[in-house]
């Protein structure tokens, strides 16, 4: 497909931005991921215009599509999966921002542009039903335990997707910071530590009617389309990992010396670093053609985006599986950083939802 | 069915052994008391598994995530009491008199449990092994008294097994390789002995181990004529451990660099002459790559009895997940493997008991002596006796009648392809279990995520899968073309 010439440019920048900013620390974040990381990371990111990208250009923001965006994160996640999965919650938190009515626009874009708070976004799915609201004069009291949810420490405000009382899709922003909303217990998940995931627990927490997105039938296609920009920006994030095991194992290769000769001399190396490359390819591929496919505001919904997800998440798991192979013994310490792609790849196969499940769901 | 509590596994104390392979029926009728004692060491091992190991494998995992160094001694002391730490010695001495199946059956349990939690009391093994290649009586039955009253005393005493080097993984594994090899490490000639340099790396109990068993080249251009084995003591001057590392799993158990400066070892702690080394080497891998096959095989198992247990627990919008078909498949389909890989890890146990080392057992010479009362076969005077250089040569040539270069070239072959399943099958259904049970599942609380990060590295040690595909290949089908 054709890309803009000036996405290379931000992608450009922000493979600079990455590996000046977090691609050093990325390893000692996963050890202690202390949020100042993540908030001070934000605001210097705000001088790359990065969590304004999605953002329309009459809103202060940059207006680049979901290509841009999937560029984008890929290339955080070169350096750090977890960083780059706060880019993508962030993202898909704002996706439904843009068919609100112009006034609660210019007060969301405002938050995530920076004039108030930190203007990290988050998105919460409720597909287990854990969530209620009831009618409360103009609006309504929401009230359950959401699944977990990434950005959950970070995010200022959510859009949340559930039912309303008569089971009618709804799409809202919660303010995260209004009474009633606090954090459920950090699950310690193996990967993208510097993102903990956490349930958001509501309780009677009041939300205005001037925080209702949309009508019932546009909120069942707004949810349906957040997700799926959610799983292609999972792809591209395991993309970005994929790569960088991929180069580290072929550098690996190249210098490691065993069974008298360097390592990438032998057949059965050469066939392992091989697959990697097929499956990277592969996989690229398969998340392009979607854009192709999908070049405006991925309005098809067809579940495909799923398919494209387990599809990049998977081959890039096992890609970073075997540059550790390839790396014997170093690859399995922390200071490699290979081990810790590892455990990142692991959250993003079933992060949306887990691989298989996301197959079975594809198919009904 | 109500799946709440699998009645088999971890989660309940029956013993299975021969419902999990009913093959072993068979020989029930014939040796009644040989299952019957794989059977008790079996159940011994749940329950210390259940009660002793499951409680605190997370706790231990987390606080060796912010401390590498940290050490459970108190798990490590409950093992000892239970003799685990000497399982392998006759009970006459003071152990468990473990056959290499009782030793299977148990190591399943444990590692189902925690392997690395299990490293730190088996794997001191490697002593008793290492002097077992040479079979001298006087370095054995030292071996077997100092382990015996370390356990009878409740200290610890750990052996390290040292072969990797930070340039030498799979070189130190394979003669070919190690013809080509470029060794750090380097034994100078000096009176009385010998002086070692060098580092190695990746060793396991490296920083807790009392002795350390060695390979290095006496000439650094021809390492695999002049590999040699040394047993050094970790108080000598010149030796100290360097960093422990900081790893993606079995961070229970202790993984450090090891630097030797000018260590002296006397000429009788060389334990294999320059140019038998990597026979050592091998000897030893014969059978610690099958044990580690079927440790492996533990990790899969364990993870895969807790994605059991969640599976039943977990509510979805479609009823339990245990319901869901496509879950059901896997499960299945992991079980299945389990169950192979399960049997060719008992069969090359029984293989070990029948052909390898432990045929020793079996022979007049050694049943004879263990009739001998415990005091006198621990008494100075029987291993002033043993020391005698008639003594050990007897003992080494006794040996390798029984473990002959066949017997080797059969016991790497079938270790390499155990070790290479048993890894892999880890590998694979730890990382399946999580794609089961998502994002919730992987919390850290049902130890599945623990199950997922310990396996990988069991691709890697004892040879890598790739070294153990290909000394595999060498013996089964190598010879031939």
């Amino acid at each position: 497909m054709s890309i803009p010439k000036e996405y290379f440019e931000v992608v450009r920048e922000t493979g600079k931005f990455a590996k000046r900013e977090f691609g050093e620390h990325a390893l000692d974040w996963d050890l202690n991921p202390d949020p100042s990381h993540i908030t001070s990371l934000w605001i210097k990111s705000l001088g790359l215009d990065l969590p304004v990208l999605t953002i329309p250009e009459e809103f202060s923001g940059v207006g680049y599509g979901p290509v841009c965006q999937a560029l984008v994160v890929d290339a955080m996640a070169s350096r750090c999966p977890g960083v780059a999965s706060v880019f993508v919650h962030h993202f898909a938190g704002l996706f439904p921002v843009q068919f609100a009515n112009k006034d609660q626009q210019t007060e969301l874009w405002g938050a995530a542009t920076g004039k108030a708070g930190r203007g990290i976004a988050g998105v919460v799915f409720d597909h287990d039903g854990a969530l209620s609201i009831k009618p409360s004069g103009n609006g309504f009291i929401l009230n359950g335990t959401s699944s977990l949810t990434a950005n959950a420490q970070y995010a200022d405000w959510a859009s949340v997707f559930t039912s309303d009382q008569k089971g009618n899709p709804i799409c809202f922003v919660v303010d995260n910071r209004s009474p009633g909303v606090s954090l459920g217990p950090n699950p310690e998940l193996p990967g993208l530590k510097i993102n903990p995931f956490h349930s958001l627990v509501f309780k009677d927490v009041a939300v205005p009617a001037h925080a209702i997105l949309c009508n019932p039938e546009k909120s069942a296609q707004l949810m349906e389309q957040t997700r799926d920009l959610l799983h292609v920006l999972t792809a591209a994030t395991a993309l970005g990992a994929a790569r960088t095991a991929y180069e580290k194992a072929l550098a690996y290769a190249r210098e490691r010396y065993q069974f008298g000769k360097m390592i990438i001399e032998h057949q059965e190396i050469r066939r392992m670093i091989g697959a990697m490359r097929m499956k990277l390819d592969a996989a690229t591929a398969n998340l392009y053609e979607y854009f192709e496919e999908n070049p405006g505001p991925l309005s098809r919904a067809d579940r495909k985006a799923s398919l494209v997800k387990a599809f990049c998440t998977d081959a890039a798991f096992d890609i970073i599986v075997d540059a550790i192979q390839v790396h014997g013994g170093y690859g399995y310490m922390h200071e490699q950083g290979l081990e810790k792609l590892m455990r990142d790849a692991k959250v993003l196969q079933v992060l949306g939802g887990s691989n298989p499940q996301l197959l079975v769901e594809a198919m009904e | 069915m109500d799946f709440l509590q699998p009645p088999y596994g971890l989660f309940a104390p029956d013993v299975d052994l021969v419902v999990n392979l009913p093959a072993l029926g068979k020989l029930r009728e014939k040796f009644p008391s040989y299952i019957f004692r794989a059977e008790k060491a079996q159940a011994m091992a749940r329950k210390f598994a259940i009660n002793h190991i499951l409680p605190r494998s997370l706790e231990t995992d987390k606080k060796c995530s912010q401390d590498p160094t940290y050490f459970d001694w108190d798990l490590w002391h409950a093992a000892n009491r239970a003799k685990f730490t000497v399982a392998c010695l006759p009970e006459k001495l003071g152990g468990l008199g473990w056959s290499a199946l009782d030793n299977a059956a148990a190591l399943e349990e444990f590692t189902s449990a925690c392997m690395a939690s299990t490293a730190n009391f088996v794997f001191n093994v490697f002593g008793l092994l290492g002097s077992m290649v040479e079979c001298k009586t006087g370095i054995v039955l030292d071996m077997v008294k100092k382990m015996a009253k370390a356990q009878q005393e409740d200290k610890p005493l750990f052996y390290s097994w040292a072969i990797t080097e930070p340039g030498a993984g799979t070189d130190m594994e394979d003669a070919c390789a190690m013809q080509t090899m470029r060794p750090s490490c380097h034994a100078q000639r000096v009176p009385g002995g010998y002086s070692l340099s060098g580092v190695k790396c990746f060793i396991t109990n490296g920083s807790m181990a009392h002795y350390v068993i060695v390979n290095m080249p006496t000439d650094q251009e021809r390492p695999l004529e002049t590999m040699a084995t040394f047993h050094v003591p970790t108080n000598a001057k010149g030796f100290f451990v360097g960093r422990v590392e900081r790893k993606c799993g079995q961070k229970a158990s202790q993984t450090a660099e090891i630097f030797f400066d000018k260590v002296f070892v006397p000429e009788k702690e060389m334990w294999e002459p320059p140019g038998k080394g990597f026979d050592h080497t091998r000897e030893i891998l014969s059978i610690t790559r099958g044990l580690v096959g079927i440790s492996a095989m533990g990790i899969a198992r364990g993870a895969l009895e807790r994605c059991i247990r969640y599976a039943a627990n977990k509510k979805t919008a479609n009823g339990r997940l245990i319901d869901q078909d496509w879950v059901r498949f896997a499960i299945a389909d992991m079980l299945k493997d389990l169950h192979m890989v399960r049997a060719a890890g008992y069969n090359f146990a029984i293989a070990l008991d029948t052909f390898h080392v432990w045929k020793i057992f079996d022979t007049a010479v050694v049943k004879g002596a263990t009739l001998l009362p415990g005091k006198i076969l621990m008494a100075d005077s029987l291993a002033a006796l043993a020391n005698n250089q008639l003594a050990n040569e007897a003992g080494t040539r006794f040996k390798k009648k029984i473990v002959t270069n066949e017997v080797l070239d059969s016991f790497v072959k079938h270790g390499s392809a155990l070790k290479a399943a048993g890894s892999d099958l880890a590998m694979k259904v730890s990382s399946r279990v999580l794609d089961i049970v998502g994002l919730d599942g992987m919390a850290r609380e049902f130890g599945m995520e623990k199950c997922f990060r310990d396996a990988k590295v069991t691709q890697i040690y004892e040879g890598s899968n790739q070294a153990n595909l290909w000394d595999f290949f060498h013996e089964e089908v190598g010879r031939l073309v």
